[in-house]
């Protein structure tokens, strides 16, 4: 009897023992629940994540290569890509302009839906609200009990974004600087190397640097000035000095410098540009002056006549020798002279040729005004200067009198659809003025130098009507002449892109002349060298991405890049 | 041992009785007791292993609650808003880093009108600041900043009066509309801005003194540190 209670006690106490053991344990895994649940939510939310970027990036490789995608599926399809099950949705309505997806992660089973609305080729807000230019991707991961998504905004991006690039020095003497954009997204300044610019005031106490963004309120950072040297106003580096902050503070713009973000200038060649005009006829190469020097002719019996002092040329130079003259002549009812040459060089027969008027063609596509001391590009043509093995593939417009304005005119005015277009494998020198519609664009340095430049003359030669662009494989340049200088209100304006490969110089008067102005909207771009503004006035640097995608050849089928704009959870 | 037999009368019977002797009780009590002293060891050690782990577990709560609210906010600002300050303190001799961080945001990100129409950029229309406070156990803490002057949309910099040198402990109670506990117990909180990456790395540390190791009574620090890298997605332009 005494042994079967003894049994039993420790069967009690065992039992007890173990109740107690399983009590805790049960604590235990009831602390703990809240905590594994947690790291558990975690993990589903981690995966979450990363599912929607990676749909994000799918999608966006697919609008890269085609800016077409993203239109409503008609029919369904299903496809494998690396770890991805991608299954197009037919579109459920007629109506309906979204284009859907699922996608479905085999590693850690994610079902995303995808739906894209593609806006790119409408350049209004699409009635879903979708900005106009752009594609909106909305999509919605969920795992376990975990979901998770976003909504992006993309848009193309153009081929340079910002207002002017530099990849050394940006230095920009101004009174007054305006960094504007037609974009609602990009108004920036970028340097490579150092920026240098004037005081934050000007000598009339005006903000010397001023941002007007694209889309007015719509953004509200103003632009950047960004460097990865230093930047300096009036020799303060912002290394050394509060005054980048208070640059920041009086103009609304960031400014950065030391930045160490990686950016590439992309490289443009001759043969990436479309000058968007029609034929494509071939000019002599050489330089053409207007001048007048004294042209003389060689009578029947030998003897050599000089023609009027006053009588306007345009002279041929090749080589360092004059290749041709041409002038205008009035018949008069007798055999005109065959020999020709100019006083100045009276051993050297001249090839001539004469016209009734003060305006002819030279060539087909080419014509020349000697009254207005005008060559004028036919409207949709491109002249390209001819290369030869004896003549270098140069183009020069000079003078060899301050009184004389030589003018480059492109003979569409205003209609972008008819612009003409100068290309030169060499150098292209306009010591004169550049009006019109059209494209510049040399293989080697670009000099544009006009001896006198005055607004009150508008009607004459109106260059702030100039829509040129201009390219250069080597140097551009905008400088007084040689010998003069600058008139009054003088107003250098391109519209376009202005695009050097190496270094970029605008210099005006060495005494700042008040309208001294220099105006580019496009963009301005100095890919392997430095921005250098002189003793302008006003400085007006305009950011247009429209001017770019018009001068840059379209992308094989309907590839362009494309940035994201906005990402907002769901 | 030679069982000591009584004997009792009950009633008209006379009944044998078995007892213990004291040298029998003191015997017994003694090993009862040694195994008492044992288990009571044993518990107490698993008692304070589990404590420890509890402590541990905690500390990790602390870490993966903070993550989650840093995460939400770093991911979906602009860089360009990201501002540092550095603030330290020295408690026991040692300087920790309670640095404040500041960003913008947005006050809901599901509200079409917080967005604008013609690019689909935010509205940035408050400020969010995370700051370690200098007091001991320290709190991570998440204000929510709405200026009076500007009025929004904000422009894309740094909360121009935490830069300035206002602490955010000081910040004026009408312009803080939110202030909440992130995480309790932090050690240190340090924040660098990484340009080169566009990115912004923050080391946060959590401890708790409540465990103590093995059998003595050395109470030991519980730590956690974790180091966070944040892509602010809605960088745009990227600079």
């Amino acid at each position: 009897m005494n042994r079967l209670n003894k049994r039993g006690i420790a069967l009690i106490t065992v039992m007890a023992v173990l109740v107690l053991c399983l009590m805790l344990l049960g604590a235990f895994l009831q602390t703990n629940r809240h905590y594994l649940q947690l790291y558990k939510g975690g993990q589903q939310r981690d995966a979450v994540g990363a599912a929607t970027q990676s749909a994000f990036e799918f999608c966006r490789f697919e609008l890269e290569r085609d800016n077409t995608w993203g239109l409503p599926f008609t029919e369904s399809r299903s496809f494998t890509r690396s770890d991805m099950e991608v299954r197009e949705l037919v579109r459920e309505s007629v109506g309906d302009r979204e284009a859907r997806l699922e996608i479905v992660f085999t590693d850690s089973g994610t079902i995303v839906r995808v739906a894209i609305l593609n806006n790119l080729a409408s350049s209004a807000v699409s009635p879903e609200q979708v900005p106009a230019n752009s594609c909106r991707f909305r999509i919605d991961s969920e795992l376990g009990g975990s979901s998770g998504g976003a909504e992006i905004i993309v848009r193309k991006m153009a081929y340079f974004n910002s207002t002017a690039v530099a990849s050394e020095k940006i230095r920009i003497d101004a009174l007054v600087s305006f960094f504007d954009s037609r974009d609602p997204i990009h108004n920036q300044v970028r340097s490579q190397g150092d920026i240098e610019l004037g005081s934050l005031r000007n000598s009339d106490g005006d903000l010397r640097f001023q941002f007007r963004p694209g889309g007015d309120s719509q953004n509200a950072n103003a632009g950047t000035v960004w460097a990865k040297g230093d930047i300096s106003l009036a020799g303060q580096n912002g290394q050394n000095s509060s005054i980048l902050g208070q640059a920041a503070e009086e103009t609304g713009a960031s400014w950065i410098d030391q930045g160490r973000s990686h950016s590439e200038t992309p490289e443009l060649t001759l043969e990436d540009i479309d000058p968007h005009t029609g034929d494509e006829l071939l000019i002599e190469p050489g330089s053409y002056k207007f001048t007048k020097s004294l042209l003389q002719w060689q009578d029947y019996s030998g003897e050599w006549n000089d023609f009027p002092a006053d009588t306007p040329l345009l002279e041929h130079w090749q080589n360092g020798q004059v290749h041709a003259v041409y002038f205008p002549y009035e018949n008069t009812g007798t055999l005109p002279p065959e020999r020709f040459r100019l006083k100045e060089f009276p051993d050297a027969e001249v090839s001539s040729s004469f016209y009734s008027t003060t305006e002819f063609h030279i060539q087909d596509g080419v014509k020349v005004n000697l009254a207005t001391k005008s060559i004028s590009i036919d409207a949709n043509r491109n002249a390209k200067v001819m290369d030869r093995p004896d003549v270098k593939g140069d183009f020069e417009i000079t003078t060899d009198s301050w009184e004389v304005i030589p003018t480059l005119q492109f003979a569409s005015v205003t209609d972008w659809t008819k612009r003409g277009s100068l290309t030169a494998e060499g150098n292209i020198d306009i010591k004169g003025q550049v009006y019109g519609v059209g494209n510049l664009l040399a293989g080697n340095d670009l000099t544009i130098a006009p001896n006198y430049i005055d607004q009150d003359k508008e009607e004459e030669h109106n260059s702030t009507n100039s829509n040129i662009a201009l390219y250069a494989g080597n140097d551009v340049t905008i400088k007084p002449p040689d010998t003069g200088t600058w008139g009054i209100n003088p107003q250098i304006t391109f519209r376009g892109l202005v695009y050097a490969d190496r270094n970029f110089t605008f210099e005006a008067n060495e005494t700042r002349v008040s309208g001294q102005n220099l105006t580019i909207e496009g963009a301005l771009v100095a890919r392997t060298g430095t921005i250098d503004i002189r003793n302008a006035y006003h400085a007006n640097l305009i950011y247009n991405p429209d001017y770019l995608t018009d001068l840059i050849k379209r992308q094989e089928g309907n590839r362009g890049q494309i940035e994201m704009i906005a990402w907002r959870p769901r | 041992m030679a069982q000591t037999k009584s004997y009792a009368l009950l009633g008209k019977k006379l009944v044998r009785r078995a007892g213990f002797s004291i040298a029998e009780l003191v015997v017994s009590m003694a090993t009862l007791a040694l195994v008492l002293i044992g288990v009571f060891v044993l518990f107490n050690f698993s008692a304070r292993g589990f404590q420890l782990i509890n402590t541990r577990q905690d500390v990790q709560n602390e870490v993966l609650k903070a993550r989650q609210w840093l995460e939400r906010d770093f991911t979906l600002t602009h860089l360009g808003s990201v501002g540092v300050k550095e603030r330290t303190v020295s408690p026991d001799g040692i300087t920790h880093s309670r640095d404040a961080v500041c960003l913008l945001s947005v006050s809901d990100w599901q509200q079409d009108s917080n967005f604008f129409s013609l690019t689909g950029l935010p509205r940035w229309n408050q400020y969010v600041v995370y700051y370690a406070t200098r007091d001991e156990p320290s709190r991570l803490m998440r204000s929510v900043i709405v200026p009076e002057n500007p009025p929004p949309p904000l422009k894309v910099r740094p909360f121009p009066r935490m830069m300035g040198g206002t602490d955010p402990e000081n910040f004026p109670p009408a312009e803080v509309i939110q202030s909440q506990q992130v995480a309790n117990n932090v050690l240190e909180f340090e924040c660098r801005l990484d340009l080169a990456g566009q990115s912004l790395i923050q080391n946060l540390k959590v401890r708790r003194r409540e465990g103590y190791s093995g059998m003595g009574n050395k109470k030991t620090d519980e730590v956690l540190e974790a180091t966070f890298r944040w892509d602010p997605i809605n960088t745009t332009p990227k600079i």
